[in-house]
């Protein structure tokens, strides 16, 4: 069954895409080898139900496109951003989607092993998810630039790894 | 809504506010008592703890709930109610008590705003992690987004957002409570660390420790209390969608300011903004958002905040002065407090004794504006001399 699976990205994929560590120092931070003020261990961990609540939002990256006027929105509602209608959504998945950047900033204070962190909104189809941007320089970084989204480990809060996605250049 | 149902039906009476500031050597109690006592001097209460019928506070980070207030003044055996809602709480507590006067249910009200970020031991909002998705929780990240597409859009930069800075750190030396009393240059602002683009250490406002008090009555009991008092013309609160969530935004204007000036403006009866309001308070969290709110509040143009700011409409000799006591940005923001505080050297001003920052010919009609959240939320309240 996975032979049969269309697009997938496998080592090859993700080498070609690589970005060189500029240093060894950066290597042990993200290796969480080095201490840094903000350790992404820290907290007390999402809750189990919260986290098994929001999969199809936060693993599938399910948006919820309205049956009365058609508005592509993310994250769940039950209530359309759009025309209030309530409950009549079908669901689309929006990972494997191309977006557009439609605002971004490089923010140089929230907990990052690499500042900046690269934080964006990106319009897929209408719907807007609040992204971190990966495996890019803000040199790159403008308004409107195509992304596409990759699944990431984002951090260990509570011991234990939590994944979402983040935008990155197609390239 | 019935848009005069509350209009020039609430006057103040009395005010008070803390030094605001990095107050560690003061607790909530401490910083509640000055600004509540100086209120009650104000008013000329001679019997605080008879006279004042129900409290409403505001606090975004309470450490106790009502009881921080009630335990402080000992107002007991009468309603204590807490309000939150972000940036506007303290705007919107004195809202709550407004509405307790005009619906003849209370003679004598007292609100309170006040809040104690820096007991955390850090200079903002936590850092820490707080959900699977592990995106900043930084205002000053949040703030920031409508920068490149506005930038763009009209041609502004970050010099612009500068000359806000300098304004209301001038400002702030004239205020004898702020928190800072520091000149500093354009080229300060533009050379400082980077917080969050567009965003240097001197575009962002830090938060502080402090407390603002307002003593409210019916307009026709004023006159026992004080000749010159102020009423309140107009009160909004209004809510937009997470501008990150939301299909429909621009990047170009925070709708929560546009809502909620429709329904103030509606109110007080204001057709044209920069003619009928003689000066503001405005929430100058970061120099984007007052310059996001000159033309969200309709002082002028889309597009246009950066030509006024180069012309010195909004300076304290200016046209429309704005931020005439520094700001967030120099005085400081206790985000419970802020709105109040606001709302404080409104008063001030229009009673004529703003001493040294006081707007020249005789102002009449003053409105402060607090936005927050993601940003979400917005207040504006309007006063009025009689």
């Amino acid at each position: 069954m996975v032979e049969r699976l269309e697009g997938r990205r496998g080592v090859g994929w993700h080498l070609a895409r690589r970005a060189e560590l500029p240093s060894y120092d950066l290597y042990l931070r993200f290796r969480q080898l080095l201490a840094t003020e903000h350790d992404r261990r820290a907290g007390a961990g999402i809750s189990a139900t919260k986290h098994f609540r929001d999969r199809d939002d936060d693993v599938t990256l399910a948006g919820l496109r309205c049956r009365r006027c058609g508005c592509l929105q993310y994250p769940r509602q039950r209530v359309c951003f759009r025309c209030f209608a309530r409950d009549d959504f079908e669901r689309v998945r929006l990972s494997d989607k191309i977006g557009t950047l439609k605002s971004f900033t490089f923010d140089n204070f929230a907990g990052s092993p690499s500042p900046p962190l690269i934080a964006t909104v990106v319009d897929v189809e209408g719907a807007r998810l609040y992204l971190q941007m990966t495996d890019a320089s803000p040199k790159e970084v403008q308004l409107d630039l195509p992304v596409e989204l990759v699944f990431r480990k984002m951090h260990d809060a509570g011991g234990t790894p939590n994944y979402y996605w983040k935008c990155t250049p197609v390239r | 809504m019935n848009p005069h149902a509350i209009r020039d039906k609430v006057a103040i009476v009395g005010m008070g506010c803390s030094k605001f500031g990095e107050n560690w050597d003061k607790d909530p109690q401490d910083m509640i008592v000055e600004a509540a006592y100086e209120a009650y001097e104000d008013a000329g209460l001679e019997d605080p703890h008879q006279q004042i019928e129900a409290v409403f506070c505001g606090a975004q980070y309470p450490s106790k709930g009502t009881a921080e207030v009630a335990d402080a003044l000992k107002m007991y055996d009468r309603p204590v109610s807490m309000v939150v809602n972000y940036c506007a709480t303290g705007t919107d507590a004195f809202r709550y008590g407004v509405f307790s006067v005009a619906c003849g249910m209370y003679d004598t009200v007292l609100v309170v705003g006040f809040d104690k970020p820096k007991d955390r031991g850090v200079s903002g909002p936590s850092v820490a992690v707080t959900g699977v998705r592990g995106l900043p929780a930084t205002p000053a990240g949040w703030f920031s987004h409508c920068a490149a597409r506005y930038f763009e859009t009209y041609g502004a930069g970050r010099e612009d957002l500068a000359r806000i800075a300098v304004k209301n750190h001038h400002n702030g030396t004239l205020a004898p409570k702020s928190m800072l009393k520091r000149e500093i240059t354009v080229d300060d602002v533009l050379k400082a660390r980077i917080i969050s683009w567009p965003f240097g250490l001197y575009d962002c406002a830090a938060q502080s420790d402090g407390a603002a008090a307002a003593i409210i009555t019916r307009r026709e009991l004023a006159k026992r209390f004080r000749d010159d008092h102020v009423l309140v013309r107009a009160l909004a609160i209004a809510l937009a969608p997470d501008p990150k969530e939301d299909p429909d935004f621009d990047f170009l204007r925070w709708k929560p300011t546009v809502y909620a000036a429709r329904q103030a403006y509606e109110q007080a009866g204001i057709r044209d903004p920069r003619k009928d309001i003689d000066l503001a308070q405005v929430h100058d969290c970061f120099t984007l958002t007052e310059l996001l709110a000159y033309e969200d509040l309709g002082f002028c143009e889309k597009g246009a905040a950066k030509d006024h700011i180069k012309s010195g409409t909004f300076e304290l000799s200016g046209e429309l002065p704005v931020n005439t006591d520094g700001g967030l940005k120099t005085f400081g923001h206790p985000t419970g407090a802020t709105g109040v505080r606001m709302i404080y050297e409104n008063y001030k001003q229009l009673q004529g004794k703003a001493e040294k920052r006081q707007v020249k010919g005789k102002p009449t009609v003053a409105l402060s504006h607090n936005i927050g959240g993601a940003p979400q939320a917005c207040g504006i309240c309007i006063v009025a001399l009689p």
